[in-house]
């Protein structure tokens, strides 16, 4: 009874040496304890990845949302960035001419595919007239037919009613734009000993009293030859897209401003894509 | 004055603003948001309910008044605009006379000819009154009838409610009982 007590006493006065009895269990245990311990550790990083997981979705969830808002942004940014080089360009169109000129913006369209016309917001009250030229800063619109109040409405030159005096830029050859209803024109009375080719710009003649003389109009796209004719047909697009158009200006009074070639084709061959909307 | 003539000028009103409102929205909205994308013709929906529900003399009258608003949106002159539009009425009586039907369905078949005859009628009147006709704009048009069948219907059911509210004899409930009273006794 007494001998095991004894035996322990006497164990316990050397601590620092493990007992050869007890290394195996020591081992067991230090083996189990390590062993629960590593199971210990996978549960709780399995536990700590998941929550880690958890935290992740709702980071990219938030991300994704922020990512999503900047690229609005970026976007609305952008759109502003072109309609602010869109608006300058129109501004400095209208510092450097002499021409006095009312902007207005697009606010309708024709309502019949037949014509080609488009409604302004502005109308008498601001000054308008039957009969003002309408153009943009890359060439002609059209002219104002028939204001009212407050809006006017701008027949555009592809309107098949609408008839403008017109020439040629390059040989001066003078004649007449009509529209087709479709989106271009017809240039006619060109003598058929004229030098036209595909690509020559059409300027405004002037001659019609609307527009101010040398003004971009369209550009030639076809011209036909007729054998027993004494004129050509020359079929022309006019440079400005009716479609697309968003702001005019009104030319409340030209001033007798002439446009020289040079400016003419400059303006032509360098489009600002003003009243794009792209 | 009387509640029916009331009722009726304020239906005349009614759809005097619903038709400047179909014309702004083909107009000022739809090219805008859709642009060249051919839109529909709302003003031609409104113009076949009318010849198709009205009475004749009154929807005769309605329709050469929405012709002369018409040219308030296009530079269509008032000349075409009239004479196609008489044409558009007789082509919906002919059939308003000869197929009684009440189903959507029909009126949005019959809307889809009525553009068709509308279109044919408009080029064939501008080849015959005018010195430079227009275009036939082929796949425009066929796109305006296409556009046309599927807004009948929702333009159908607005037009009948408006039509409705301003109908005179709505006093179904009593009448109705006092009829079957009659009856009875």
């Amino acid at each position: 009874m007494a001998l095991l007590p004894l035996i322990s006493i006497n164990m316990e006065q050397k601590k620092t040496q493990e007992s050869w009895f007890a290394q195996p269990l020591s081992f067991l245990s230090d083996g189990f304890q390590s062993l629960f311990s590593g199971l210990s550790l996978g549960v709780r990083g399995t536990a700590s990845e998941y929550v880690n997981l958890l935290n992740i979705k709702k980071d990219n969830a938030r991300l994704q949302s922020e990512l999503a808002e900047i690229k609005t942004r970026l976007k609305l940014f952008d759109e502003s960035q072109i309609e602010i080089a869109r608006l300058k360009n129109i501004l400095d169109f209208q510092k450097n001419t002499k021409m006095e000129l009312l902007p207005a913006q697009v606010i309708g369209r024709d309502m019949l595919p037949d014509h080609k016309t488009i409604t302004i917001n502005k109308g008498k009250k601001h000054g308008l007239k039957h009969l003002q030229a309408v153009i943009t800063v890359s060439g002609a619109v059209g002219y104002v037919f028939r204001p009212s109040e407050h809006t006017s409405h701008v027949m555009l030159i592809t309107d098949r009613y609408s008839v403008f005096d017109a020439m040629i830029q390059k040989t001066r050859a003078r004649g007449i734009i009509e529209g087709t209803s479709k989106d271009g024109g017809i240039l006619q009375y060109i003598d058929r000993t004229e030098d036209v080719k595909s690509g020559d710009i059409i300027v405004t003649g002037g001659l019609d009293n609307i527009f101010p003389k040398g003004f971009p109009l369209a550009v030639v796209t076809d011209v036909e030859r007729k054998t027993k004719s004494a004129t050509l047909i020359v079929n022309v697009k006019p440079v400005i897209e009716s479609n697309k158009i968003e702001e005019v200006f009104v030319v409340i009074d030209a001033a007798h401003e002439d446009f020289f070639p040079e400016t003419t084709t400059a303006a032509v061959e360098t489009p600002t894509k003003p009243e794009g909307n792209n | 004055m009387s509640r029916s003539s009331i009722l009726l000028i304020l239906k005349l009103l009614v759809f005097t603003l619903v038709f400047y409102a179909f014309c702004a929205f083909q107009t000022s909205f739809w090219p805008f948001v859709l642009g060249s994308f051919p839109a529909p013709q709302l003003w031609l929906i409104m113009i076949v309910f009318v010849a198709l529900k009205w009475p004749s003399i009154r929807a005769v009258f309605f329709i050469y008044f929405l012709g002369l608003v018409m040219t308030r949106y296009s530079y269509i002159p008032l000349k075409m605009a009239w004479t196609s539009l008489v044409a558009l009425l007789l082509f919906v009586w002919f059939f308003k006379n000869r197929i009684h039907s009440t189903s959507l369905f029909y009126f949005s078949i019959l809307t889809t000819s009525a553009s068709l005859f509308y279109a044919i009628a408009y080029i064939t009147i501008s080849r015959w009154l005018e010195p430079n006709p227009t275009p036939v704009f082929f796949l425009h048009r066929l796109l305006e009838m296409g556009c046309n069948f599927l807004f009948s219907i929702p333009v159908y059911k607005f037009l009948e409610f408006i039509d409705n509210r301003f109908q005179a004899n709505q006093n179904w409930g009593p009448t109705s009982t006092d009829h079957a009273s009659e009856v009875e006794s």
